[in-house]
């Protein structure tokens, strides 16, 4: 029996091992009723509209128009603005309202209030009033930053301007390394968001840094040779086999394509190559504690991202469990 | 040891037969050539085989070692013809490539279709139908393990059985040998299913230029038959280990926890791969129809599922059994040489002779030493130096039809007796040992396997003469 005889094995027996029995994972059905759509007036708000109109056509929710910007008193020119842009969505036949900029200083106050209003998306750009080329791949901006905190729903984030947004559709890519509730929250708001022919793809990321973490934290305790890539792989496999089995038949029984990719690397740099190779929704499960490695995994993963960036934080998973 | 012993007894009667024993003369056209060449080339053959059979060194180069040592006592020795004599390596090469074609195209296609996860799919809903119910379970096994290594060839077929099988046991508290062992044995009745199933039955298929559909009509009901013998004497033998137990209701329970949705990887390189395969196989059937060779098939199946799977191209490629390709070349030019020497068209001489010319009698000895032969060397080796001389024997005047046919189970069932006889007993034992700690030992498993193979053997060769007496060969070209 040659060596790759063996892995394969190897490889057979994890799989019908993780099959049986894998913990049952319910994939929420969020209800969208209102998108919130923010604009900025930076190069990023044709796609931002055309991301909130995509949404709001498939699932037949209302859009509902703001732009925030600092200070106290509102400026003409930005009210303007953001009327025409409203107008010119609802002459798409689109259900759209808009109104008197929300109370607050700071532009993610005003976010805030304008989904406290109603709303259960909300779309914006990151960075959020800032050209794109400006910050690029360095920061996400200070009020991105804090909604991905203070958010009561997910959001949907417009990155770079250039990516055509009718081919952005075509996939939803969801990175995960260990699978948690809060990757079945995201994938749940991928499939509404989900339009027919595209699909969801889970890639499971054997994180090499979070291996040499570990193998510095063992040190003499664990032989070097112990943990490998393979070992890597095959951490928390029955809970990806639950989500898998989940994802695989919601997707199955909507007509949605579904694949399952395994990548060794570091999660960052493994997720922006595979991410921004082609046109697709990057799905960020972003934890409840902003402290938490995960938080900042999923921070750095935002940053990378130069397609459009579906953020869902775990504490807001819908309305509706199936 | 062994096998060498045997080669080197049945090579000394050859050249005994050849030198002036009754059927020289059907000889003499072979018996005209140096004898060194032959004696040479002979024993570093059977050198190679004896390397094989005991695993002194990796069959691949063992298989390359074999064939350079042949190729340079041919150029010393002057045993290939034409101005320029190397050449004829080349043609022993470019005469079985038509086989590594189809290794290469079918690799590819098995690989796909494996990594949507497609075949544990379907295992796991075979297995879940049978409730977890010990009398459903094993033919279920048997049936499932059939089923792969006719779509997916051996290796990767026994594979996933294997790991399936100890999963499931492991789950349901049996003990996992009577499963272990008979998918060993199935897995070689499915590899002579069809033209496609296994590398020898594919060997032996292009060599003898059978059709696709003779398959079905000739082998396709012989391993099923084979099959058989095998499943009621594995159920015979460990009849007190598949004795039902346990709660049937929690049995059943435990199998329907199975969820084999989690084990699919692509839905759509899933039902993809599926038809490119099904398309495959209805290419295989069509091909001589269409005027075109298997392997032309096989590297369209295999590019059409790179094309349209959407799976990572240079994954694919680098799945091909590159190990094997490499073993044929090595084997092809070696038993090319041997076989320019003349040694080849000897023993076959000798075979004609000790048969009287019958080629019932024939298939009958060359039934029974491939069985021999296979289950110590390695099956590959054995059909490839087996079929010159059924090539010689065919065209001596004998029917081909049984000697193929017979060729064709005898090297496929031939590796039932020991657990090392054939890759799936390999793959199989070793699983059970590494994931389960449980080891067959050589004693059990030739009391089960070596009694099939007898079996087997029995029912081959009234096989192969009730076929050759009732007319139901098909005709060859």
């Amino acid at each position: 029996m040659d060596p790759s005889e063996a892995r394969e094995l190897e490889e057979s027996m994890r799989a019908f091992e993780a099959a049986l029995a894998p913990p049952e994972v319910v994939l929420p059905e969020p209800v969208l009723r209102r998108v919130v759509l923010a604009l900025d007036g930076s190069n990023q708000d044709p796609l931002s509209e055309e991301l909130a109109a995509a949404v709001a056509a498939r699932t037949g929710a209302s859009l509902h128009v703001v732009y925030a910007y600092p200070g106290e008193a509102a400026e003409p020119a930005r009210e303007r603005y953001r009327e025409e842009r409203a107008a010119q969505l609802a002459a798409r036949g689109l259900a759209v309202s808009t109104g008197p900029r929300p109370a607050g200083a700071e532009p993610f106050a005003q976010l805030l209030a304008a989904l406290e209003e109603g709303g259960e998306l909300l779309v914006a750009c990151a960075p959020y009033l800032e050209d794109f080329g400006a910050l690029g791949h360095q920061s996400l901006g200070s009020a991105v930053e804090v909604l991905l905190q203070r958010s009561p729903v997910p959001l949907l984030l417009a990155r770079d301007p250039e990516r055509p947004p009718a081919e952005l559709w075509r996939e939803f890519l969801l990175p995960l390394v260990f699978a948690g509730p809060e990757h079945a929250s995201a994938a749940g708001w991928a499939l509404r968001l989900a339009p027919p022919q595209s699909g969801l793809r889970l890639l499971l990321v054997a994180d090499t840094e979070l291996l040499g973490s570990a193998t510095h934290l063992l040190g003499d305790f664990v032989a070097q040779q112990a943990l490998d890539d393979e070992v890597l792989k095959q951490l928390e496999r029955k809970e990806h086999a639950g989500l898998i089995a989940a994802c695989q038949k919601a997707c199955a029984a909507r007509g949605l394509g579904c694949r399952v990719s395994v990548r060794t690397g570091e999660l960052a740099q493994v997720v922006a190559e595979l991410g921004n190779a082609e046109p697709r929704v990057l799905v960020v499960a972003a934890p409840a504690d902003p402290r938490s490695t995960a938080y900042q995994q999923a921070l750095a993963l935002l940053r990378e991202a130069a397609n459009p960036v579906l953020c869902v934080p775990h504490r807001h998973s819908g309305t509706a469990a199936s | 040891m062994g096998a060498s012993l045997l080669a080197t007894t049945a090579l000394g009667a050859a050249l005994a037969a050849g030198a002036g024993a009754p059927g020289a003369a059907e000889t003499a056209a072979a018996g005209a050539r140096p004898v060194l060449p032959m004696v040479l080339c002979g024993l570093v053959l059977v050198a190679t085989f004896a390397l094989i059979a005991f695993e002194v060194i990796n069959k691949v180069v063992a298989a390359l070692a074999g064939a350079i040592v042949t190729v340079v006592i041919a150029l010393v020795l002057g045993v290939y013809a034409g101005p320029k004599p190397y050449l004829a390596v080349h043609r022993f090469i470019e005469h079985d490539l038509g086989v590594i074609g189809v290794i290469v195209g079918t690799s590819i296609l098995v690989e796909i279709a494996g990594a949507s996860g497609l075949f544990h799919f379907i295992a796991v809903r075979l297995v879940k139908l049978t409730g977890g119910r010990p009398e459903r379970l094993l033919p279920a096994v048997f049936f499932a393990t059939i089923g792969f290594v006719t779509f997916l060839t051996i290796a990767p077929g026994t594979l996933i059985m294997a790991s399936l099988v100890l999963v499931i046991t492991r789950a349901l508290s049996d003990d996992p040998r009577p499963y272990i062992v008979g998918l060993a044995l199935a897995a070689n009745s499915g590899a002579l299913m069809t033209f496609a199933s296994g590398i020898v039955t594919l060997m032996i298929g292009t060599s003898a230029g059978i059709p696709y559909a003779h398959f079905l009509v000739v082998s396709l009901p012989l391993g099923l038959l084979s099959a058989a013998v095998a499943f009621f004497w594995v159920r015979l033998s460990y009849r007190a280990e598949l004795a039902p137990h346990g709660d049937p209701a929690a049995r059943a329970a435990m199998v329907a926890r199975f969820d084999e949705w989690a084990l699919v990887k692509d839905r759509r390189i899933f039902y993809r791969s599926a038809i490119i395969l099904l398309l495959t196989i209805a290419g295989f059937a069509s091909a001589q129809a269409l005027g075109v060779g298997l392997d032309f098939i096989a590297m369209c199946g295999g590019t059409a599922a790179i094309l349209f799977s959407g799976f990572d191209p240079e994954e694919a490629i680098k799945k091909v059994k590159w190990p094997v390709v490499l073993f044929f070349v090595g084997l092809f030019v070696m038993i090319g040489t041997v076989q320019e020497t003349g040694l080849l068209e000897v023993l076959a001489g000798a075979l004609l002779a000790a048969s009287g010319d019958s080629v019932l009698v024939a298939a009958a000895l060359l039934i029974s030493f491939s069985f021999v032969l296979a289950g110590l060397v390695d099956n590959i080796p054995t059909a490839a130096t087996l079929i010159p001389m059924v090539k010689t024997m065919v065209a001596r005047g004998l029917a081909p039809e049984p000697l193929w046919w017979g060729l064709v189970a005898a090297c496929n069932l031939g590796g039932n007796p020991t657990p090392v006889g054939s890759i799936a007993a390999v793959i199989a034992l070793h699983a059970l040992e590494k994931e389960r700690g449980i080891k067959v030992g050589w004693g059990e498993y030739l009391k089960v396997g070596g009694t099939v193979t007898l079996l087997q053997l029995v029912l081959v060769i009234a096989y192969i003469f009730a076929f050759r007496e009732l007319g139901l060969f098909p005709r060859l070209g």
